[in-house]
């Protein structure tokens, strides 16, 4: 029973980050249909740039608490990561809005080699470790372990789930946003700066992805020029289980996904007879991807199209 | 022919169909002979598309059978209707936008013809007999509605009456015993829709049989050998145009409106 | 119209169409000479190893032409076409290694791996066909993920593919005791094996070239366009969706398998790592740059796309001394950048790819 309820525990750490970088890619979409690939190498931004910050801040002998370092380091993140998305749009997808759809879908690729390659040469080729600004306790929960980080990191996640739920839903930004998602250019008919609402949509996501960056670096104690691709990529995966387009799914989708993962990596082993080892979780987790599509072709959430004709 | 009765090429009974808790079809039957122009009309809302969608597959009836060219079609696939013998076009025009209007029409002949990987591939004799018959038909088909088949324009760069008529052309491709129409004068002015008149006389004088959805009452009544009436997704009338106009529950359903 | 055409200017048009027909037949032969001279130019001048390159160009060709079929003509994203490529490579790299002794001929192969591949094809297509656009996308990546870490962990408990380490010593093509990947001497002209196998490339592109645009111009082609431009109305045409989807899966695996198996024969090595997601996304590039839906543009976009990263690898250190003085960047970095900014500036100067289908508007 430890050994479910230690995974159920890591699946909802990991499905906090996905289901945060799960959002950035589905509010683009929602309002683009764009799979904005490089938005995995802004969490990777995200994470180097805190890291940076954090070293930065602490050679320096100033009266800082590490909570206002850490402050500091994630805000100047946020800003970072939004102003590289609010000109990745700009550059390299605004001039292809009405391009055949796999074009942008070239750029976001290009984006994607351009800044994982840049920040291979800012940041180096190594592992850069997370630094010790706190201590990490461990508490028991039944038997399982759980550190005051992997607290954090699903509180959080929950707190800036439920804040961007009640922008969505009830400010005028984020009735704009939907309008334009609904239709930008019957959206632009009612007065809607579409152009703005799409910046701000970036923008949003990326801030989203510079604190999973953080997170996940935080929770793994290390970063690396190559960590967001793979993110991104399953962070797409969980946008397209929960129904890409949707917030909600977005969120259910990341959780789902992470606790697929950790499980199906704590178990597979047993359900398989040995046959299929943790080496597995990834053909796991893509395996239950294929099913859930197969039922549900627009995912958990996604509504259903009826086409009509 | 196997099973056609009384030259009856589409026989509709008791179909119902709604969509969660709203009826949009109830109990509709109606026959249509060989050769005949029948007109499907009523006011928004009243289930012609939906019945439209029915017939060609695209929806399954809750319940009730229809047959066209006598065979048993309401559980088929939307290709398998095509085969049956029954093309459509589309309310809002559903071309191949990015095909020329020659190869659009070609499409149509998907259904008809057989080759496969291996003659695509080989272009053995068979292949290329049939690659021709299929261009030769075509052009043919083109010409038969009024179009250019030599333009290299692609259908989407089309003039929207010339659209309608290859949507047309298009679906005579197919062989079709029966085509459906779904409101093909829409937008048209009166040249136009002067001129689709006459394309549709001229289909029917050549053997197929027309079932057309239209809020162009005129066009109806003048065109059409018989009119079935939808409101609110029940048959409210059939019958000769003259007497459709004088039906006082069309009259009603129409909100007093004339239909003259 | 008749009396304007006179004896005189119909004559003229007549050696007009014939010198014409003559200059097109001209360029061909030129072409093919090009063609032929083309690796012993390249390796007189710029060295062997570029011979190499242009093998795995054509390679690549082959590929990327499969793909094309997928997405370009039938307009389903797939971004796991790596996976029929593995699929091939490991075919062949099973039946003719020391893996398990087998060492069948190339002409049983190729067709196994054809069917092999086109099955898998199959397979990925049966359960997603109700997928569009980019849920497809995302279950075709899934699935090329997950061959390949099949093939990075079927090393136990039963080992079939060794594991990350690979499959070494697969056998090359060859007719009876001629090696193809081996020197050999022909009426005194040296043809090293990468010379050998760019003949047997370049042959087989030109075959993958011609069964595609045949394909293209054809009943199965206009439905798979159809298909792409307007599913409803192409159900509503007569068109069985969901074979003929099935059958672009097929095809474009089944040219991923051949492709796969002759870089296993050529390379005589597979490991998985030649099968990540980045090639899938590299070969899509390649179709999507050089013009989807049209065969020649996606030759261009591939040859580009091979030749790019060796030729940006050769230049980006000697490059930076000339004009800074010293390598400042890592050279292996600053090409990839030089290649995302390519991919980016291209997409947005050609939208539609540089040599786009006239269809594609």
């Amino acid at each position: 029973m430890d050994i479910f309820l230690q995974q159920l525990i890591n699946g909802l750490v990991l499905g906090s980050v996905y289901a945060l970088v799960a959002l950035g890619y589905t509010m683009v979409y929602g309002i683009l249909g764009l799979i904005n690939f490089a938005h995995g190498e802004v969490v990777m931004v995200g994470a180097m740039v805190v890291l940076s910050m954090i070293s930065l801040l602490s050679s320096f002998p100033l009266p800082l608490g590490s909570e206002l370092i850490l402050l500091i380091s994630v805000v100047s993140a946020i800003i970072v990561c939004s102003t590289l998305a609010f000109f990745m749009e700009k550059v390299a997808y605004r001039p292809l809005r009405n391009a055949p759809r796999l074009a942008p879908l070239i750029t976001a690729i290009g984006m994607s080699i351009l800044l994982q390659n840049i920040a291979m040469m800012i940041w180096g080729r190594q592992y850069k470790t997370f630094p010790d600004l706190f201590s990490i306790t461990s508490y028991d929960l039944a038997g399982a372990n759980i550190t005051n980080v992997q607290i954090f990191i699903i509180c959080l996640s929950i707190l800036i789930m439920i804040a961007l739920l009640l922008l969505i839903n009830l400010t005028r930004i984020g009735r704009a946003m939907r309008a334009t998602a609904e239709n930008p250019s019957i959206a632009s008919l009612m007065g809607v700066n579409v152009n703005t609402i799409i910046s701000l949509t970036f923008v949003i996501g990326a801030a989203l992805a510079a604190v999973a960056g953080v997170l996940v670096s935080a929770n793994y104690s290390v970063a690396h020029y190559s960590m967001g691709f793979i993110l991104g990529l399953k962070a797409f995966t969980a946008a397209v289980l929960g129904g890409i387009g949707n917030m909600a799914g977005a969120m259910i989708g990341g959780i789902l996904l992470g606790l697929i993962e950790s499980i199906g990596a704590g178990y597979i082993s047993d359900i398989t007879g040995g046959f299929m080892g943790s080496h597995y979780q990834d053909v796991f987790a893509f395996l239950v991807l294929i099913v859930v599509l197969v039922f549900r072709p627009t995912g958990i959430m996604g509504e259903r199209i009826a086409d009509r004709s | 022919m196997q099973g056609i009765r009384n030259n009856l090429v589409v026989e509709i009974n008791d179909v119902s169909k709604s969509f969660g808790g709203l009826v949009a079809l109830s109990d509709i039957s109606l026959d249509i002979k060989q050769g005949e122009i029948c007109g499907l009309i009523g006011p928004n809302g009243a289930g012609k598309t939906t019945l439209f969608n029915i017939l060609t597959g695209i929806y399954s009836p809750d319940s009730g059978v229809f047959k066209i060219n006598g065979q048993e079609c309401q559980n088929l696939k939307p290709h398998l209707v095509v085969k049956a013998g029954l093309a459509r076009t589309f309310q809002n025009i559903r071309l191949f936008g990015n095909m020329t209007g020659l190869e659009n029409v070609m499409v149509g002949q998907h259904v008809r013809t057989k080759v496969g990987v291996v003659g695509a591939i080989f272009r053995h004799r068979y292949a290329r007999q049939e690659e021709r018959q299929i261009e030769e038909k075509s052009r043919a088909l083109m010409v038969y509605v009024g179009l250019d088949p030599d333009t290299n324009q692609l259908s989407n760069t089309l003039s929207y009456g010339d659209q309608r008529r290859l949507e047309i052309a298009r679906a005579l491709a197919t062989d079709p015993v029966v085509i459906a129409l779904d409101e093909p004068a829409a937008g048209m002015n009166a040249t136009e829709t002067g001129e689709l008149r006459d394309l549709l006389m001229r289909i029917r004088k050549d053997g197929v049989t027309i079932l057309l959805i239209e809020h162009d009452v005129k066009l109806v009544m003048g065109l059409c050998d018989k009119v079935a009436v939808l409101d609110y997704g029940v048959k409210i009338a059939e019958g000769k145009p003259n007497a459709i106009k004088q039906n006082k529950d069309v009259i009603r359903a129409y909100l007093g409106g004339s239909l003259s | 119209m008749k009396e304007l055409l006179t004896d005189h200017k119909i004559s003229s048009l007549k050696t007009y169409f014939t010198s014409y027909r003559h200059a097109v037949w001209i360029g061909y032969v030129m072409i093919a000479v090009a063609l032929i001279v083309l690796p012993f130019l390249v390796e007189s001048t710029i060295g062997r190893t570029w011979v190499r390159i242009l093998d795995f160009a054509l390679i690549y060709g082959m590929l990327a032409l499969g793909l094309n079929i997928v997405v370009g003509f039938a307009g389903l994203l797939d971004l796991g076409y790596i996976a029929f490529y593995a699929v091939g490579a490991y075919t062949w790299a099973l039946l003719a290694s020391p893996q398990f002794g087998l060492h069948l001929p190339f002409w049983v192969i190729i067709p196994i791996g054809f069917v092999v591949a086109g099955f898998f094809g199959v397979l990925l297509g049966a359960p997603t066909l109700r997928l569009r656009g980019d849920y497809l996308a995302i279950v075709t990546l899934g699935f090329g993920e997950i061959i390949r870490i099949f093939l990075n962990n079927l090393d136990h408990p039963v080992n079939v593919t060794n594991g990350p380490v690979g499959i070494n010593l697969i056998d090359p093509i060859s007719i009876g005791s001629v090696d193809f990947t081996k020197t050999q001497e022909i009426f005194g002209l040296i043809f090293s094996g990468a010379h050998i196998y760019y003949y047997v490339l370049l042959l087989l592109l030109l075959v993958s070239i011609l069964v595609c645009i045949r394909l293209e111009n054809s009943r199965l082609g206009r439905a798979w366009v159809a298909i792409r431009e307007d599913e409803i109305a192409a159900q509503a045409m007569g068109i069985n969706t969901r074979n003929v989807k099935l059958l672009a899966f097929a095809m474009g695996a089944s040219f991923g398998g051949i492709a796969g198996g002759l870089f296993a024969s050529f390379q005589g090595f597979v490991s998985p790592e030649s099968f990540i997601l980045l090639e899938s996304i590299m070969v899509l590039c390649m179709v999507v740059l050089g013009g989807m839906g049209n065969v020649w543009g996606v030759v261009l976009g591939t040859f580009i796309l091979a030749i790019l990263p060796e030729v940006l690898r050769d230049i980006s250190s000697p490059l930076q001394e000339n004009i800074l003085g010293k390598v400042w960047l890592d050279p292996e970095s600053l090409r990839m950048v030089l290649f995302g900014l390519a991919l980016i500036v291209v997409m947005l100067v050609r939208p539609t790819g540089l040599w786009p289908s006239k269809k594609n508007n």
